[in-house]
């Protein structure tokens, strides 16, 4: 394939896609299957436990260091937001790196909220609540709920953000999420992680999430 | 005293009785749902420490059936508190649906439903054997959902 070259690891495309089954069955499943959201909840916990650590020990595009640009390389991008073709990067471009790590906080203020919230009825709560009382346990819920609106903005501005890129800049930013590959053309070479360091962090972030749902007890 | 008439002490009893009617009859919607909501948070609170504990390794018993108690004085406490006129109508804000008047009867018979089965799980703290009290405690759990489900207004 001429042109096309890997940029995204299957460790990174396959979270992806997982958040996007996972957000939608956690927020169907909030009202009257519990148990069903609190296990949509841990494996987003598990997910996200895996990519922060891999965006310090992961694949080359999926580092932060990698595609997370300071403000002067960010303000430099902006302008070929409204040029008719796409950019060449390998992986996010500066504004995409953003907005990752944007998606990432919010998911994580969504997780976290959720592992102290209780409910008006004192009667479902997340693995943390026994750590706190009954109004902070409501003040969780509450941050619980603000946290979802706000997820809510953040992905709908990222599925605009890659429609835009579709139609008016003519890149196409889904297939390469799905397939890995890119028709990009940068010259850089990309580490892609081994096979074992998949394995250990994923043994890793499903440890901790074991000790997260029993309460952080052994 | 022997020589006081009915139309005396029944005088005396009312002069007596009157101040503490009115003061009861003077209480604002406000006041009664602000009331309402207090004893609904201390449910609430009472509610979290039985959950707490039931997943503890070692469950502090004695906790929760001070809760469980609790549960079952509250409910009767908040019993009575839904007069007429402290639902939408009121003008404070309230998660009281207007169907809990309009469907009085099926409203009262799931409260006296659910004192009922709170009364259970303050019996079953009494004896060892945790399984049946989690058990009745999801029963509960589920009595009073089925009543919020109807008459109180979803988050």
């Amino acid at each position: 394939m001429s042109g096309s070259r890997k940029i995204w690891d299957v460790p990174t495309r396959l979270i992806h896609w997982a958040l996007v089954v996972l957000i939608p069955f956690a927020w169907w499943s909030h009202d009257d299957h519990m148990d069903w959201h609190r296990a949509g909840g841990y494996a987003v916990l598990g997910l996200l436990v895996f990519r922060v650590i891999w965006g310090f020990v992961g694949s080359t595009s999926s580092r932060f260091a990698h595609f997370v640009r300071g403000p002067r390389t960010t303000l430099a991008y902006l302008p070929a937001l409204l040029k008719r073709n796409r950019s060449d990067f390998s992986g996010h471009n500066p504004l995409g790196g953003w907005s990752a790590l944007i998606l990432l906080g919010a998911l994580i203020s969504q997780v976290v909220s959720g592992l102290f919230a209780v409910d008006v009825d004192g009667l479902e709560s997340g693995p943390l609540s026994d750590r706190i009382d009954f109004e902070t346990g409501r003040l969780f819920a509450q941050w619980h709920e603000t946290s979802f609106a706000v997820l809510q903005i953040v992905i709908v501005l990222h599925i605009a953000a890659v429609i835009f890129y579709l139609v008016y800049k003519r890149s196409n930013l889904i297939r390469p999420m799905i397939t890995g590959f890119s028709a990009s053309n940068v010259c850089q070479h990309l580490m892609f992680a081994s096979w074992r360091r998949i394995g250990l962090i994923a043994v890793i972030a499903a440890s901790l999430v074991w000790w997260v749902a029993a309460g952080l007890r052994i | 005293m022997a020589s006081m008439n009915f139309k005396t002490l029944s005088f005396l009893f009312c002069a007596l009785t009157a101040p503490l009617v009115a003061q009861s009859q003077t209480l604002t919607p406000a006041e009664i749902i602000e009331q309402r909501q207090a004893l609904y948070r201390e449910i609430g609170t009472a509610f979290k420490t039985i959950r707490d504990e039931s997943g503890k390794p070692t469950p502090m018993k004695f906790a929760m059936q001070n809760s469980a108690k609790r549960i079952a004085s509250a409910l009767r406490e908040v019993q009575p508190m839904f007069p007429a006129g402290t639902g939408s109508s009121s003008g404070v804000e309230t998660e009281a649906l207007d169907a809990i008047w309009t469907d009085k009867a099926d409203f009262d018979k799931r409260y006296e439903a659910s004192i009922v089965e709170a009364d259970k799980l303050v019996a079953l703290l009494k004896q060892p054997d945790m399984e049946q009290t989690r058990a009745q405690f999801k029963v509960l759990g589920n009595q009073c959902k089925g009543c919020h489900d109807k008459y109180r207004l979803e988050e």
